[in-house]
């Protein structure tokens, strides 16, 4: 069985990098082994298949402009009008799950997984560094757990998704950009320590 | 202390403990930790700092701060010099090293000061009339000369070690200045709740506050006020940065200057940050910028701001003169009056306003002597003010109206009145500057959108006016910025600076001499030599709109914008016109007002980072397997892949000929892919094509080309039917971002009923195109579960199955290389083991690996039209495309394409050239022109892609030749004519090899 590659093979170097201070300032992790697909539906069917895919997933519906809605190991979002992202394992096989629940009348399905690079972005210094990149106010109150943005980085489109409570932040990059911009990511947080976990 | 001839024992808000050592000019001096270069040198008794731009005549220090138009110096060295910077600004460390600018061999004895006996010559329009008409030529003989002899600083040549950052930022309030002001803007939108940041450029927070003798009761007031905004978690202070624009949607331009106060940044530090700030409110409270007054020799070293005068004094405990001659039109200088007083020089003061009694007696309680009604006319002295020529003057008529008498004296403090900085408020063209006929300066003329103005750049120069207005702009700001709590009382207090004289101010923009004194310059501009002559002379010429005098005169070019000049030449000139201030106008503002470096702007977008590197799926692979990359828009395009010694033209050949003779497999990543889904898909790709879809099989692809609205050709590629209702569609590498957006704006815009869902997966797919005679026995080696026989799998059919190793595979037998050839794709996670199932079976078969020079070759050898062909300028008719659009159905591009000049048989037209000399090399981009001549202009046409045949063994190519292949047979001349090659070429088909398609269907 052939292994997928991650864009990031052979350039991450685990461990710390830049200054050395008693806590890291930023930790960056791929996250690998998760499939991305893109539902996109139309607007007089967008309610129902958001229904339709909590149910699948076992999650609440998402809501235009709203959160994701995230369960332990799953999470889906609005991306754009009518089109929704969902993420799981590669083991949900979500794909098989999802490619067939609809005819093209109700939504049509594109696989999107080798497509992103997924940067987990934590740490004290996390928003220090991803305000060196992105024009998004990550400021808790705005943009809290759950909230999602798409944004230009150094004119690349990226989606960024706040994670979880204490600032954990998970950055799309597209695959063929990742290298380019994970690079950037590092050399700049440097500044605060960045610790690469593997 | 010693050397500090200037330094008094006391006072100040420098650390004495902390003595530093520095250098100018190549001497060492000493300064205290918290002294500016310009406090640091004056304290040491260095007045002459350099020379001017155009007349190099001795300059020192006018102000203490930003507004510096002459103490420009150049300071650190090797690639961390920086020429231009205003000596107030930069602050004092240990080590710094500075040198003076436009001086040679020294500020002291500089050999161009010639140039000041030619000012006459040298007045304002001196390039146009020198240099314009009959003796434009002469400019080049001259340009070196000049150059040399007028300027600024140097830009340092060695790049510069130190790294700079940009960054994002977003607040409900921000506060510009840190004044009594500003301050209280920021307390109170603190206190209520919204998210602040305060913008100071100077180091410490204060603003006019820190003029104040240190230890007086306002020190009291800032200190509480400024430990109660670092109390606030919702407020952040900045020193030393700079707000140096407003932009569209309350976006500000910041720079903060990180490190530039010591030698070098920290470990991983910024030197400097930009900060992209976005605001829901501004309160701009920049304060105001003293007002020099034109008189003759008034740029001599010594003569000084008032104000500067006064923060030397109290900010730095230096005193610039023993002996002072204070020459005002308003009350504020004579702080400056009574702080040299107290600090132990003689001072007198020439006031141009007629004082009443009280007023005079009061000054000369304070042991201040005062010349009301009268004018320094000018200043005495060479390199530094010897003396105060003085004489009465009349405000009324602005001249001087008796005899004149000489003053001693080694400083002359000017303050012709206070301009508001209103700069910010005019950035985007909302607040327009209005003439204030009270305080005779420019005010902003209502607040823009998001703005709040407070303090002296209103107008309201008095402190206690000044908080209160911050704190009620600080309010407002944070209420309509959404915050909701309470901003308390405003922080008035007694301890704030009060007693003016309440003497008004007075308009003087001009002191002409009087009776039997010699006219000399009187400098408006003093960064760039323009004095009231030159203005004089503008209106003379007819140069008497002000914006026309500002390009005429270089009136606040460079780093001036006008900050000490814009107001006396706009007073000028008015005066000079006739008319009122308001209505000469005055010229905008535009950022910056400051000046920003530029590795600032560029943040860490340098080196590597310049621009984002995009590599294929196969990069690693194709990286390990010795290839050479292209950098072709953004990607890493492999190129080609030496054996041995090869150079690319060798290797090239070499993969070509493998190609056509056993297999190839060339990376194909970079052309765009597009998932089209939808019930109504084939209807979209109807309309966007040129040529039919609906009756396309799934499990078919066919060749589609696009047109602009316009009817030239947008793009062309293959689109395959993976389903009913779904299609990949590729394009060029160049154009794929193009159409994909065009894409999403047809069915946003133009098709919002069709219910089509388009998506790039560029990203997600890699491909290979496996090209040659063997090409279908390797797949049929690597496949698992795809019949790979010519029957099953006709051209232009698709399959979708797997490799062995259960690598997912879609297969489309399409051929841009002539050969049977497949492109083969997989998603981007899975290209390694791809090319790795490909190279194991491939041995046998001779696969080689070939990149796009090899690929451009190919495609040339078989007429294949790309890019270069499809260049934005081409018809179907002009590539003989034109039998693929339907008629049968309209598509974008389908009404205009037939305009009559698009059709036309005289347009040039695709052509295959071979050259007759077979020997002979056809360059890339070679003019098209008659046999034998005569070789002129535009010619036939042009050689658009070119490249040596390894089938034919000679040099090919493709051209776009007027009358196309209705010429073919006629021998024209290739010509370049940079380098005189001069190529005759026959007109052939573009099709030079396998004509019938044979092989591709092999």
């Amino acid at each position: 069985m052939a292994e997928i590659e991650s864009a990031l093979a052979g350039h991450l170097k685990a461990g710390r990098h830049g200054v050395t201070k008693p806590a890291q300032g930023v930790t960056l992790m791929e996250v690998r082994d998760h499939d991305l697909l893109q539902i996109g539906a139309w607007p007089e069917t967008v309610g129902a298949v958001a229904k339709d895919l909590a149910a699948a997933i076992g999650s609440a519906a998402p809501v235009p402009g709203g959160p994701a809605v995230m369960t332990a190991t799953r999470t889906a979002f609005f991306i754009g009008p009518d089109k929704i992202w969902v993420t799981a394992p590669l083991t949900d096989l979500l794909s098989a799950k999802l490619g067939k629940l609809w005819p093209s009348s109700v939504a049509v399905v594109t696989e999107l997984g080798h497509s992103r690079t997924v940067v987990r972005i934590a740490g004290p210094s996390a928003r220090d560094l991803l305000a060196r990149f992105l024009a998004i106010d990550t400021d808790p109150a705005l943009f809290p757990p759950g909230q999602v943005a798409s944004a230009g980085l150094h004119g690349i489109g990226v989606t960024l998704a706040h994670r979880e409570e204490g600032g954990a932040y998970d950055l799309y990059i597209p695959r063929t950009f990742a290298l380019s911009v994970v690079e950037a990511l590092i050399e700049v947080a440097e500044q605060w320590g960045c610790e690469i976990r593997a | 202390m010693s050397g500090q001839s200037n330094r008094l024992a006391a006072g100040g808000r420098i650390d004495r403990v902390r003595q530093v050592g520095f250098r100018f000019d190549g001497k060492a001096y000493q300064g205290y930790a918290g002294d500016t270069l310009a406090s640091a040198l004056l304290a040491n008794g260095v007045k002459l700092v350099g020379r001017s731009f155009k007349y190099h005549r001795p300059r020192g220090m006018l102000s203490a701060g930003v507004e510096e138009p002459t103490g420009l110096v150049t300071v650190r060295s090797g690639g961390r010099q920086e020429p231009n910077v205003p000596a107030p600004m930069a602050e004092l460390y240990d080590g710094l090293v500075s040198r003076s600018q436009n001086a040679w061999p020294s500020p002291s004895f500089d050999i161009l000061a010639i140039n000041n006996l030619f000012k006459p010559f040298l007045s304002a329009g001196f390039y146009y009339k020198t240099f314009m008409g009959p003796t434009r030529k002469s400019w080049m003989l001259f340009e070196p000369f000049i150059r040399k002899a007028a300027g600024l600083g140097v830009a340092a040549t060695a790049p510069d070690p130190d790294r700079y950052e940009k960054v994002n930022a977003f607040t409900d309030v921000l506060v510009i200045g840190s004044g009594p002001a500003g301050l209280s803007a920021a307390l109170a939108a603190g206190r209520a709740g919204a998210r602040v940041i305060l913008a100071e450029q100077m180091p410490g927070l204060g603003g006019a506050l820190l003029d104040e003798p240190a230890g007086n009761p306002s020190d009291l007031w800032l200190k509480a006020v400024v430990a109660e905004l670092e109390s606030l978690p919702n407020v952040r202070l900045m020193p030393r940065t700079t707000v140096f624009g407003q932009f569209d949607g309350g976006t500000f331009g910041l720079v903060e200057r990180v490190a530039d106060h010591k030698a070098e940044p920290d470990s991983h530090e910024p030197r400097q940050r930009y900060i992209v700030l976005r605001a829901s409110r501004v309160v701009i409270a920049a304060g105001a910028i003293e007002r020099p007054i034109p008189f003759g020799n008034n740029d001599r070293p010594g003569v000084m701001l008032a104000g500067a005068v006064r923060s030397y004094l109290n900010r730095y405990a230096v005193i610039a003169g023993r002996k002072a001659v204070v020459f005002t039109s308003n009350d504020s200088a004579y702080r400056a009056a009574f702080d040299l007083k107290a600090a132990g020089a003689q001072v007198t003061v020439v006031d141009a306003r007629p004082l009443d009694a009280a007023a005079i007696k009061r000054i000369e309680s304070k042991g201040v002597q005062v010349h009301a009604g009268h004018a320094v006319a000018e200043a005495v002295g060479g390199k530094a003010v010897s003396g105060a020529v003085v004489a009465p003057f009349d405000i009324a008529t602005g001249r001087c109206t008796g005899g004149f008498t000489r003053l001693a004296c080694d400083l002359i403090a000017v303050s012709g009145g206070w301009d508001p900085q209103l700069h910010l408020a005019t950035h985007k063209g909302g607040a327009r500057p209005a003439w204030n006929e009270t305080l005779h300066c420019l005010v902003p003329a209502g607040e823009g959108a998001i703005e709040h103005h407070a303090g002296a750049m209103r107008g309201s120069f008095g402190s206690a006016a000044a908080v209160a207005q911050g704190f009620a702009a600080g309010t407002e700001a944070a209420q309509k910025a959404g915050a909701t709590g309470s901003s308390g009382s405003a922080p008035i207090s007694d301890d704030l600076p009060s007693g003016e004289l309440g003497q008004g101010f007075a308009a003087v923009f001009d002191v002409p001499p009087p009776h039997g004194l010699r006219e000399q310059k009187r400098f408006i501009d003093l960064q760039n030599d323009v004095s009231a002559s030159d203005v004089k002379l503008a209106h003379l010429e007819g140069y008497v709109s002000v914006e026309h005098l500002k390009r005429y005169t270089t009136l606040g070019m460079a780093t001036e914008q006008g900050k000490t000049s814009n107001v006396i030449a706009l007073a000028q000139m008015a005066k000079l016109r006739g008319l009122d201030i308001p209505q000469v106008g005055t010229t905008g503002w535009r950022p910056p007002y400051t000046p920003v470096a530029l590795a600032t702007l560029a943040g860490h977008e340098t080196d590597n980072h310049v621009k984002p590197v995009r590599r294929t799926p196969f990069h690693a692979w194709n990286e390990k397997a010795g290839c050479v990359f292209l950098d072709t828009g953004l990607w890493k395009r492999a190129w080609y892949f030496p054996q041995g010694s090869e150079d690319v033209n060798a290797a090239y050949r070499r993969e070509t000929k493998a190609v056509r003779e056993t297999v190839g497999v060339v990376d194909v990543s970079t052309l765009g892919k597009i998932d089209v889904q939808g019930p109504d898909a084939a209807e979209f790709l109807n309309r966007v094509y040129v040529n039919g879809w609906k009756n396309l099989e799934v499990g078919k692809a066919r060749y589609g080309i696009m047109l602009r609205e316009d009817g030239f050709i947008f793009d062309d590629g293959t689109t395959s039917r993976l389903a009913e209702d779904h299609y990949f569609l590729t394009t060029t590498t160049a154009e794929a971002a193009k159409v994909m957006s065009h894409l999403e704006w047809l069915l946003q815009t133009a098709w919002p009923d069709l219910k089509v869902h388009v998506t790039s997966v560029t990203d997600q797919w890699g491909g290979v195109a496996v090209a040659g005679p063997n090409a279908r026995k390797l797949l049929a080696d690597c496949v698992a579960d795809i019949d790979m026989s010519n029957d099953a799998f006709p051209f232009m059919g698709v399959r979708v199955g797997s490799g062995h190793g259960s690598v997912p595979l879609r297969i489309h037998r399409i051929s841009f290389s002539g050969e049977l050839a497949y492109e083969v794709f997989t998603p981007s996670g899975y290209g390694s083991a791809l090319m790795d199932l490909l190279m194991a079976k491939g041995k046998a078969h001779g696969l080689v690996l070939y990149g796009v020079e090899a690929l451009g070759a190919l495609r040339i050898e078989k007429g294949h039209v790309a890019g270069n062909e499809i260049d934005g300028r081409t018809t179907l008719e002009d590539l003989g495309l034109a039998k693929m659009a339907s008629t049968k159905k309209p598509y974008v591009g389908s009404v205009l394409r037939n305009r009559p000049a698009m059709q036309s048989e005289d347009r040039q037209r695709l052509v295959g050239l071979r050259p007759v000399d077979r020997k002979a090399r056809i360059r890339p981009g070679m003019i098209l022109q008659p046999h034998g001549g005569p070789h002129q202009g535009h010619g036939l046409g042009h050689v658009t892609s070119t490249t040596y045949s390894p089938q034919l063994g000679h040099s090919i190519a493709l051209g776009l030749c007027k009358g196309g292949m209705s010429n073919e047979g006629q021998v024209i001349d290739a010509v370049f004519p940079l380098q005189g090659d001069v190529v005759p070429v026959e007109i052939v088909s573009p099709h030079f090899f396998d004509h019938e398609g044979k092989r591709l269907h092999g």
